[in-house]
């Protein structure tokens, strides 16, 4: 059963996360270890494993880049393959900028940058998101990769961010 | 045709059958025990009407243990045997221990290495900090017994968010020795929050900033509609109000200039006294630290409201550092927060109020009693967990793990496996093979933290792989899959891809207890008599299976028709097995045909909670179509 079919959702990136979020309470109403305190051994373990597998598919689905690493995992592609990196020149050196970008800011302690950058490359990350919708749907798969697999390099832009931030504070 | 009665799975067959069970909150300093009665949560007082038993031991002469007021009162007089604050020491090591306590017990460890859990000694021999919390424990449990008329069903005992996994498993394994059924391990923050949210019949964003006497921390909640679901958590488990009794005696200590140090009985002194003037600050401008050393001697120091903020901003500029980080963690700006509740005796100083005023622009919450309000939030969740709660009133918790999980690679370095904040139960699975040709062993060091480096974090467990089935190098495929259950505890189990053969996990805790220590405590604890430990082991196996045989019998009437003919007569009959033999004296065969009636009904466990699932979703469908 595929983690969209857990939540009971047609299998596709844009999601109403306010279903998701809903149905993932109801899900762990009935199945959380919780509800079982008194039960037999054999039933408080499978209620742990039950919870345990509604909870990995919730932190899934509702992230965009696992989201949309799993959408592609499902038609058999998998984008967090490492031996294909191979990513367009242009993004790599934007890559590069962004990465000197937040170093300086770092050095100069300059918070307020840091904020700003944090807001741009969420923009950034919600539009790759947007196109990568389309084209998934589409059935353009392999253009569907590079731009889960940038979503990855941008989500990873906002974590180095967030580690600057959190250094300075 | 009548209709059958049916209750939830969980909840008490018959409606008027309470199960006694109560909230305990182990505190540093203090500790309460809370129930509901009368459809109220109440912290239970002892004979003289106090609710809070100071966390203190004293291993008196003659055997005798005192425990509370009793022991605290000879903390001047005895101190190298009245234990306090043994809370900082639970799954600790000497290493962890901070200067200026190492002044104030014999601190020794078993293997005489200084590594691995503590142990403090006292006139009775070295004492595991493990033994000193079973003895509050217990006088609570004693305490809640005599008060409600009847033996206790459970308890859920408090433990700090940021406690990590060897800690909360020390508090465990000290409930086990208490004699107590743990419902659950939970955190404190989130305790306070369902005391706080069911009172209020709150919906929102909270912030919990829990200051206790040794602990400090911070959690952000999300309540809708009963479901109470942690976003993040931060904190400190060496820091509370402990830290600000220390930092006025340090400074009436250096304004004095003694001669000398102290001895533990004078620094026992300082520290009371110091701690008398801090709670006078509360309220008057200035007060004064006095003590007296004997013999006609004593020393006194003026220390007015401004010059402690000053002596203890660091502390609070800590705790604020953390309200920052739990707020980036939960992706949440300082306008998100509905309310900011103050949990904990420590909040009650005035200028950790004032620091959280300034930081989120309006006063924070305090309208329930902020030493009682964890042990409240307790005795709601183990009324509900022991199946007291009525249908439609249940809430439910989901929290998280503070702490990132990893294991050891190449060259010191963590590789994570569960990342912190991840909302627990969680697991994970890693792969791993083999280095040598015909490998049949190996070994995973699991740690605990933030840090990049093994020796940053805090070693939790060695485990060893044993039983792989030989091959060449790089073929078996070890898939460890690491478990953290709902009380935040960690448990792995290995199995071998390829040939499917189940690699044996040999635990090696680097703080808790190992295997057997538990029960040789338990075996000193019961007056070396056997025949106690047979009677112990038998009553103990009768419980467990008379639980069991309750519970399967609930599934069987509610389920039976999940099951084919053949495989509902086999269980039945299993279960009146098992029935039978229990009346019987046999522990041992009682204990193992409960494990092969657990083995022989998971299947249907598993059934049974895929009907839950489909329960769930099936009446959301409904509503969405309409």
């Amino acid at each position: 059963m595929s983690y969209f079919e857990a939540f009971e959702l047609t299998p596709s990136f844009a999601l109403d996360l306010k279903t998701l979020a809903t149905r993932y309470r109801d899900l762990q109403t009935e199945t959380h270890p919780d509800r079982f305190v008194s039960a037999s051994d054999a039933e408080k373990r499978a209620a742990m494993e039950k919870a345990t597998e509604v909870n990995d598919a919730y932190q899934t689905l509702r992230d965009p880049v696992r989201r949309a690493m799993y959408l592609l995992w499902l038609k058999n592609v998998n984008g967090m393959d490492e031996k294909n990196t191979s990513m367009p020149h242009d993004f790599l050196v934007e890559q590069i900028e962004w990465r000197e970008a937040i170093a300086d800011a770092k050095l100069k302690e300059d918070t307020d940058r840091l904020d700003e950058m944090n807001t741009e490359l969420q923009a950034i990350l919600r539009s790759l998101g947007n196109i990568f919708s389309v084209t998934y749907e589409g059935g353009h798969l392999s253009t569907a990769t590079t731009l889960a697999r940038k979503m990855r390099f941008v989500q990873r832009l906002i974590e180095e961010v967030d580690h600057a931030i959190a250094a300075l504070d | 045709m009548a209709l059958l009665q049916i209750s939830e799975p969980g909840e008490s067959p018959e409606p008027h059958t309470r199960r006694l069970a109560v909230g305990i909150d182990l505190g540093t300093t203090n500790s309460l025990v809370a129930t509901i009665r009368n459809a109220v949560p109440e912290c239970l007082p002892d004979e003289a009407g106090r609710t809070m038993l100071p966390s203190a031991v004293r291993y008196a002469e003659q055997g005798i243990v005192d425990v509370g007021h009793l022991a605290l009162a000879h903390r001047g007089d005895d101190a190298l045997n009245t234990i306090t604050s043994v809370k900082r020491f639970m799954g600790r090591s000497i290493a962890d221990v901070r200067e200026e306590t190492k002044a104030r017990y014999q601190f020794t460890t078993p293997s005489g290495d200084g590594k691995g859990q503590l142990k403090i000694t006292t006139r009775r021999g070295a004492i595991s900090p493990i033994e000193v919390s079973a003895e509050i424990l217990k006088t609570l449990k004693a305490r809640a017994e005599e008060s409600l008329g009847g033996e206790l069903y459970g308890a859920v005992i408090t433990v700090p968010a940021y406690f990590d996994d060897a800690q909360r498993q020390a508090t465990k394994d000290a409930a086990q020795l208490a004699g107590l059924h743990v419902l659950r391990l939970l955190n404190e923050p989130t305790a306070a929050a369902v005391a706080y949210g069911l009172d209020q019949k709150a919906e929102g964003t909270y912030l919990i900033y829990d200051l206790g006497g040794g602990t400090f921390d911070v959690s952000i909640l999300r309540l809708t509609r009963g479901v109470f679901e942690v976003l993040a958590t931060a904190g400190d488990t060496h820091l509370g109000g402990d830290d600000f009794d220390e930092a006025l005696a340090k400074h009436a200590f250096e304004t004095w200039q003694l001669a000398r140090a102290l001895s533990p009985a004078g620094q026992a002194n300082l520290l009371a006294a110091s701690r008398a003037a801090k709670e006078a600050l509360s309220d008057n401008e200035t007060a004064t630290i006095k003590v007296n050393w004997g013999c006609g001697f004593d020393s006194s120091v003026d220390v007015s409201r401004e010059r402690f903020y000053e002596l203890t901003r660091p502390l609070v500029d800590r705790t604020i550092s953390a309200v920052k980080k739990t707020l980036r963690d939960a992706k949440l700006k300082v306008g998100d927060i509905d309310g900011v509740v103050l949990v904990g005796g420590a909040t009650r100083t005035p200028q950790v109020r004032a620091a959280l005023e300034a930081h989120f622009g309006k006063p924070a919450l305090a309208t329930m009693n902020p030493d009682e309000v964890v042990a409240l939030g307790a005795a709601i969740q183990a009324d509900q967990l022991a199946g007291n709660a009525k249908q439609g009133e249940q809430h439910l918790l989901l929290d998280v793990i503070p702490l990132s999980l990893g294991i050891e690679t190449m060259g010191n370095l963590v590789e994570k496996i569960v990342s912190r904040n991840s909302t627990i139960p969680i697991a994970k699975a890693q792969e791993f093979t083999t280095f040598k040709d015909g490998q049949t062993a190996m070994a995973v060091h699991v740690v605990q933290g933030e840090r990049e480096l093994v020796s940053d974090c805090r070693s939790l467990a060695r485990f060893e792989l044993r039983g792989i089935p030989p091959m060449v190098a790089g073929a078996a495929r070890i898939r460890v899959t690491f478990q953290v259950d709902a009380d935040g505890l960690l448990s792995v189990s290995a199995t071998e891809v390829t040939s499917g053969a189940r690699a044996e996990v040999a635990v090696k805790p680097s703080y808790g207890l190992a295997d057997g220590e538990i029960a040789t405590m338990l075996q000193v604890a019961y007056t070396h008599a056997s025949a106690d430990m047979q009677a112990r082991a038998l009553a103990e196996a009768r419980v467990d299976a008379s639980a069991l045989v309750q519970a399967l019998g609930i599934a069987l009437d509610e389920d039976r028709a999940l099951l084919s003919e053949s495989e509902a007569v086999a269980l039945t009959s299993q279960v009146a097995f098992l029935k039978q033999l229990a009346e019987g004296t046999d522990h041992r065969a009682i204990a193992r045909a409960t494990e092969d009636l657990n083995r022989a009904s998971t299947d249907f466990a598993g059934r049974r909670m895929d009907k839950a699932v489909n329960k769930a979703l099936a009446g959301k469908n409904i509503a969405s179509i309409a």
